[in-house]
């Protein structure tokens, strides 16, 4: 799982250009399912069929394939490119960071102008310098428009901890792909890895109107509560997945919160309750689809979430995949 | 013989938060099931109260919403000590919440309060200042180990508020917002029993309402009406806030005039309630309702939607305070309307402004 995880958080996937990361995914999922498309939002669909051809129900797992990036809005007569957040950045988190083109390849480090403080910085005080001096040369590696994610890869700390700019939800991808290759379930299986999550959920909006399934259930990251001042969150890392209680965007049915308790219990996998008022996922669109549909999650407790150096631990992987795993069995 | 006023009162001392709907719907249902002919359930916490209209063609299709949830806290964190830290699930005004006793739904429910650090330990800077809600605990008086084997992260939490009678019809209570509006519906689908009516009526407890409206939206996806009607309720006169924002206590439901109102319905409705001699008051809005309105009206190909509000004092406290005639009226406004209702008047509806 580790390697797994290690290999996804590599290729970009920026909101609205996620390319490169679904190219690799399609490639992973493709032996083991039974069907895979793509459509218009550049959703990513691979679809496993129920144990036995009589079941007509449906389940569908969401993990959003795309990650928070920084898009390229002007250039100046060095070449500096200057940029705008696509998605949830903060530009505090971004002075001196490395970052890589989703189209190109090519790397370049954020800059900030002079004699600007930390807390007064915005997104207009920033630029991408891509190592050249003047535009036409870097109108070879970068044009307007264009969209550059972190570029830091994954790390190990310790025994149990993994650390890398796109664990949010690279994590959550790997989950699915794991589940689309083991799991066993009366119910079809479509795993969605979703586009343009972090600008507003739009991919799993239409991958919801488009398979309208009986039960849905979103595989994301949530913030912990357990470092210095944090927010008044029970999360914690090492502790077991989050079960998901309420996010940001919906409140999941007690029905289907409860039948992920049972399916932790089953199989003997640690969990929390992931109370994360503050947090968006793709819940809420999926839920709010057509004439509804029910909708819960499993969440990764992660630290330093819209930063280049998320932290996950390994244990609260593990956790999630065996409660999934139970739970889609337990379907039915 | 339906006594709202009971009603009322076993609806507001209910506990029922934004996902957490069905027992609210239970007592909905046990008050209602006799009055129409079809009760069905939805697979997200929506509840459905049909009755069918007489007559022959096609009977146009008019859904009511009221939403059952209410505002609540959650537990998000048990701290050493047993103290419970909280989120708000909807906006309680936190100002509102020090010194409140509560019911924490764990595997049992319990009583708590909720406190702070007292003001003689407070600076003078604090003194001032509002206590925000991450700085709100509640103390449920039980060791840590004791609360942990009851409580847990997620568990719910309502305030403990028996629903009182002030003089005349006033009421006051907790969750009037929106519990006020299932009455009145109720009263309504009482009324059309002695009414003929074309029109078949839906008539929605709608979940999820405190945190964005989203009952309504997948409900009104599924039956996908010729016309809804949202109830809910609007700010009540009260000192301090001027008279275009609050309306009259006791002189008749609110009916909104805006751009998420269809404004033939909002004139039939206002028409009608002359006629009829039933008092009614109008609200202007220059957009969102932040009602049940809002979603309903655009969804699928667009839905003609007008909204009946009842007029509440102290919205988001535990003191919600109305006159209970304002609930009676706009039930019996929204029989007589939906009795009104033809196939003519509904394709007259597709046409916007012109007559």
């Amino acid at each position: 799982m580790k390697d797994l995880i290690r290999s996804l958080t590599i290729p970009s996937g920026p909101s609205g250009y996620e390319l490169p990361i679904k190219n690799d995914i399609r490639q992973i999922v493709t032996p083991f399912i039974d069907e895979c498309y793509e459509d218009i939002l550049g959703n990513l669909y691979a679809v496993k069929n129920a144990k036995s051809s009589s079941s007509d129900k449906t389940v569908m797992l969401v993990a959003h394939m795309d990650e928070p990036a920084l898009s390229v809005i002007d250039m100046d007569d060095h070449g500096f490119l200057r940029i705008a957040p696509l998605g949830p950045l903060r530009p505090s988190a971004l002075v001196g960071a490395r970052v890589v083109f989703a189209r190109t390849g090519r790397r370049g480090i954020v800059g900030a102008d002079h004699g600007i403080a930390l807390k007064d910085l915005e997104f207009a005080h920033l630029f991408i310098d891509i190592g050249v001096s003047n535009p036409t040369d870097a109108n070879n590696y970068a044009q307007i428009g264009d969209a550059a994610t972190f570029a830091y890869g994954f790390d190990e700390i310790g025994d149990h901890m993994i650390v890398g700019h796109a664990l949010d939800n690279r994590v959550g991808c790997a989950l699915l792909i794991d589940a689309l290759q083991h799991a066993q379930s009366e119910y079809t299986i479509v795993g969605v890895f979703s586009a343009q999550q972090a600008v507003g959920s739009r991919g799993a909006k239409v991958a919801a109107h488009r398979i309208h399934p009986n039960v849905s259930l979103v595989l994301d990251v949530s913030p912990t509560g357990d470092t210095p001042k944090s927010e008044n969150s029970a999360l914690e890392l090492g502790q077991g997945a989050g079960i998901k209680v309420l996010d940001a965007s919906m409140v999941v049915a007690p029905k289907w919160r409860d039948s992920l308790i049972e399916a932790a219990k089953t199989a003997h996998a640690r969990y929390q309750m992931d109370v994360s008022p503050h947090t968006t996922s793709d819940a809420g669109a999926i839920f709010l689809t057509q004439d509804g549909i029910p909708t819960c999650g499993l969440s990764i407790p992660a630290r330093y979430l819209f930063t280049p150096s998320q932290m996950v631990h390994l244990d609260d992987v593990t956790s999630a995949q065996q409660i999934l795993s139970s739970w889609l069995s337990r379907l039915g | 013989m339906l006594d709202g006023k009971q009603l009322l009162i076993r609806l507001t001392e209910t506990a029922g938060g934004s996902g957490d709907e069905s027992r609210v719907a239970g007592v909905l249902r046990e008050a209602a099931e006799s009055l129409v002919d079809e009760v069905t359930l939805d697979s997200v916490g929506n509840i459905t109260l049909i009755t069918r209209g007489t007559g022959d063609g096609p009977h146009p299709r008019v859904m009511l919403t009221a939403h059952t949830d209410e505002i609540t806290l959650m537990v998000a964190k048990i701290e050493k000590g047993g103290f419970l830290r909280v989120a708000q699930v909807g906006g309680f005004d936190s100002r509102t919440l020090l010194g409140q006793e509560v019911m924490v739904h764990g595997t049992s429910t319990i009583m708590g309060i909720i406190g702070s650090k007292p003001p003689h330990l407070s600076t003078l800077e604090e003194r001032k200042k509002t206590i925000p809600l991450q700085e709100l605990f509640i103390d449920l008086g039980m060791s840590e180990q004791h609360v942990r084997e009851i409580v847990a992260v997620g568990d719910r939490i309502t305030m403990n508020r028996h629903t009182i009678h002030l003089l005349g019809h006033r009421m006051s209570g907790k969750a009037m917002d929106n519990r006020a509006s299932v009455t009145a519906m109720t009263i309504c689908l009482d009324e059309l029993r002695k009414l003929h009516h074309h029109a078949d009526v839906y008539a929605v407890g709608t979940m999820q309402e405190e945190i964005g409206s989203k009952g309504a939206q997948t409900a009104a996806f599924h039956h996908m009406p010729d016309i809804a009607i949202a109830i809910d309720v609007c700010h009540g006169e009260t000192p301090g806030v001027s008279s275009d924002l609050a309306k009259k206590l006791g002189e008749g439901p609110v009916l909104t005039l805006g751009p998420r109102i269809h404004p033939k319905l909002f004139t039939a409705v206002r028409d009608l309630a002359n006629m009829e001699n039933i008092p009614l008051q109008v609200e202007v809005s220059q957009g969102p309702t932040w009602t049940d309105a809002d979603p309903m009206q655009i969804v699928q190909i667009g839905i003609p939607t007008v909204l009946i509000s009842i007029p509440l004092r102290y919205m988001h406290t535990s003191v919600e305070t109305l006159d209970f005639e304002d609930i009676r009226f706009a039930g019996i406004l929204l029989a007589r309307f939906i009795a009104t209702i033809d196939s003519a008047f509904v394709e007259g509806l597709t046409c916007y402004l012109k007559n």
